[in-house]
């Protein structure tokens, strides 16, 4: 079904570690995940699970102390681990560009809009020409519908409302036409009433540029919203991989259900949501099996000492479990 | 892909004038309202324009060659404000040329150690481990002695002339700058817009100088004013000990110093140049005050 469709990025195997002083977590333990062109990919999986390090380490700006240890990220056909810091500098922002949770930090608070916005364009494209350089930044700011870009430029950050920011924001990212845009939470800091909009925009932007998003949520909501495709992650490691429809209907991975079941649905009435009993393993104790068997209501012996193979059921949708291995009871 | 080498210079400066005038607007704008740094910069400008002026305003010569007996302990007069010397110069003439000294001293002091401080302070607080260790430890070492005691001891060393008596105190005073500016790009390095920078692509020159410094520039402008007043002490003070300005350049610690034995004779000649380089510092300490106030909210968790 994706066969003929050409990858953006191809993750293999990344496996992303901190060395600390107590010892070593491994905050991303063999993740595997393919976006192609033009889509949209969402990636779940709740605090410390590992979503927002699998997008820093494709910007390779994973924090001291830690580093990509395993696998391979290829860009293009570009092995990003193996670039040079220079290459790896002219890839951020103009190739692969990211967002951020909070708008209201991710702006220098001491530069107008126009000059942050000018700062990267010009950086990118080799453009110093203050006209030139003008007439892109008010086409950037139009892009992302901002009504009156010639005053917003000459605004500082904290003059903006909070949507206004993250669209500035998404500007920022988006400004030099990236293949890949890393969309951190991008809606989790603003107003309610405000999500759904700057979403939508974000969704049709990306699209009107002609770039594949990844977006980075805890909220399912959210992904139903925007994304075509669903990866769910589970201590540091990806568990499941759907279009995203086909996910809501027909969750395989025992984390996917316990996940769907904690989500209210329209019109159902409950008095109190489920919740998934147990918390995430420590990162820092290494362990041979499957992450989730301590939570997970079918835990067989095999989960407890072999890693699960990750598992074509339909095709397009993969998942890491015993429970569909051909041996297994599914 | 892009490869870029280098920073662009022209950019840079833009952006860092950007940074730099929205610093000033916010002084200029908040300042005016707060009467220290109005008293402060009134003081400070009447200061500079008698300094600059000195060669052209209608006074007696502060060096002359000979002595005239007759004009010697002159007490003050309509023909000399803070009467004369026991060399018979005019004290007024000698306090007004002495100003350029000091001024010109604690200035270029100022700024040459806040470059100094700034960009290993800056080095140290955005890169941290092995660099900031490095960086740290010299900046602790200087920060151990008085400031005063190490100027003196570098000003002795290097021997008495004005070029050594700004080196003296820039030796003894960058530590401090590095030190404030270390602490600010520590905190300024960990907020989100420079994690968003480098994933539009900046590079480390390019955050420090043009993120991570800009967002300091309230701290530093406070203490660079607060500086010039404690250069200004050094120095007279150098001066007082004899291993600063040499005579016959005027200058008001030596003033002090050849005020000391004529104190109950003629008290005019160590008072006068007193009182003016209290004026002066009172004035660069008010103004820093002043721009502490007003700046605050930046300094202690900047701006939201």
């Amino acid at each position: 079904m994706t066969d003929d469709r050409k990858p953006v990025i191809e993750i293999r195997g990344l496996r992303t570690q901190f060395f600390l002083r107590e010892g070593t977590v491994t905050a991303l333990d063999g993740v595997d995940l393919t976006v192609y062109e033009n889509e949209s990919v969402g990636i779940v999986g709740e605090t410390g699970c590992g979503k927002s390090m699998t997008a820093f380490s494709i910007l390779r700006l994973v924090p001291y102390p830690g580093r990509i240890t395993a696998g391979s990220i290829k860009f293009k056909g570009i092995e990003l681990t193996e670039l040079t810091d220079e290459q790896m500098r002219g890839i951020r922002g103009s190739q692969v560009s990211m967002i951020f949770q909070d708008p209201s930090t991710s702006l220098d608070p001491v530069f107008t809009i126009g000059s942050q916005l000018g700062e990267v364009i010009s950086l990118h494209q080799n453009t110093y020409d203050h006209a030139v350089l003008e007439g892109k930044i008010v086409d950037v700011l139009k892009l992302v519908r901002i009504a009156a870009p010639k005053s917003v430029m000459e605004q500082y950050p904290h003059e903006l409302s909070g949507g206004m920011k993250q669209r500035v924001m998404i500007a920022l990212a988006l400004s030099c036409k990236p293949s890949l845009l890393l969309a951190d939470e991008p809606t989790t800091a603003l107003d309610v009433t405000i999500q759904a909009q700057v979403l939508n925009l974000l969704k049709d932007v990306v699209r009107s540029v002609g770039s594949t998003m990844i977006l980075i949520t805890h909220n399912l909501g959210v992904v139903a919203e925007t994304c075509d495709r669903v990866c769910i992650m589970y201590a540091g490691r990806v568990v499941e991989e759907a279009p995203t429809g086909e996910l809501f209907e027909q969750p395989l991975h025992p984390y996917a259900w316990g996940l769907l079941r904690a989500f209210p649905k329209l019109g159902e009435q409950k008095e109190e949501l489920e919740v998934i009993r147990g918390t995430v393993p420590n990162l820092m104790v290494p362990f041979k099996g499957c992450p989730f068997v301590e939570r997970c209501d079918k835990a067989m012996d095999a989960c407890k000492s072999v890693r699960p193979p990750r598992i074509e059921v339909r095709p397009g949708h993969f998942v890491s479990c015993h429970l569909y291995h051909p041996g297994g009871e599914a | 892909m892009m490869l870029r080498k280098g920073l662009n210079d022209r950019l840079l400066a833009w952006k860092m004038a950007g940074g730099v005038k929205q610093t000033i607007v916010e002084i200029i704008d908040n300042g005016r309202r707060n009467s220290m740094v109005v008293v402060g910069f009134t003081i400070i400008v009447i200061m500079v324009a008698l300094a600059l002026l000195a060669p052209w305003l209608p006074m007696a010569d502060p060096t002359p060659r000979t002595i005239v007996q007759d004009d010697v302990l002159l007490s003050p007069s309509p023909s000399h404000w803070f009467g004369t010397d026991e060399l018979g110069r005019d004290v007024f003439s000698r306090v007004i040329w002495g100003t350029r000294v000091s001024l010109t001293v604690a200035t270029t002091a100022v700024v040459l150690s806040l470059m100094v401080g700034v960009i290993l302070g800056l080095t140290a607080g955005y890169f941290g481990g092995a660099v900031d260790y490095i960086i740290s430890g010299t900046i602790d070492l200087f920060w151990t002695f008085p400031a005063f005691l190490l100027a003196l001891a570098f000003a002795a060393a290097l021997g008495p002339s004005l070029m050594n008596v700004i080196l003296a105190i820039s030796i003894s005073y960058w530590a401090g700058f590095a030190r404030l500016m270390r602490g600010q790009a520590l905190t300024v390095r960990e907020r989100q817009f420079v994690e968003a920078s480098r994933a539009l692509g900046a590079k480390n020159s390019r955050i420090m100088f043009t993120h991570v410094l800009p967002n300091c520039l309230a701290p530093l402008i406070v203490w660079a004013s607060i500086g010039v007043a404690d250069a200004i002490t050094i120095e007279s003070s150098l001066s007082f000990l004899g291993v600063g300005t040499q005579p016959p350049t005027p200058s008001w610690g030596y003033m002090l110093y050849r005020g000391i034995p004529y104190l109950e004779e003629a008290p005019w000649m160590a008072t006068f140049p007193g009182m003016v380089l209290l004026i002066t510092i009172l004035g660069f300490n008010l103004l820093g005050d002043g721009l502490r106030d007003v700046l605050d909210p930046r300094m202690k968790g900047l701006r939201p």
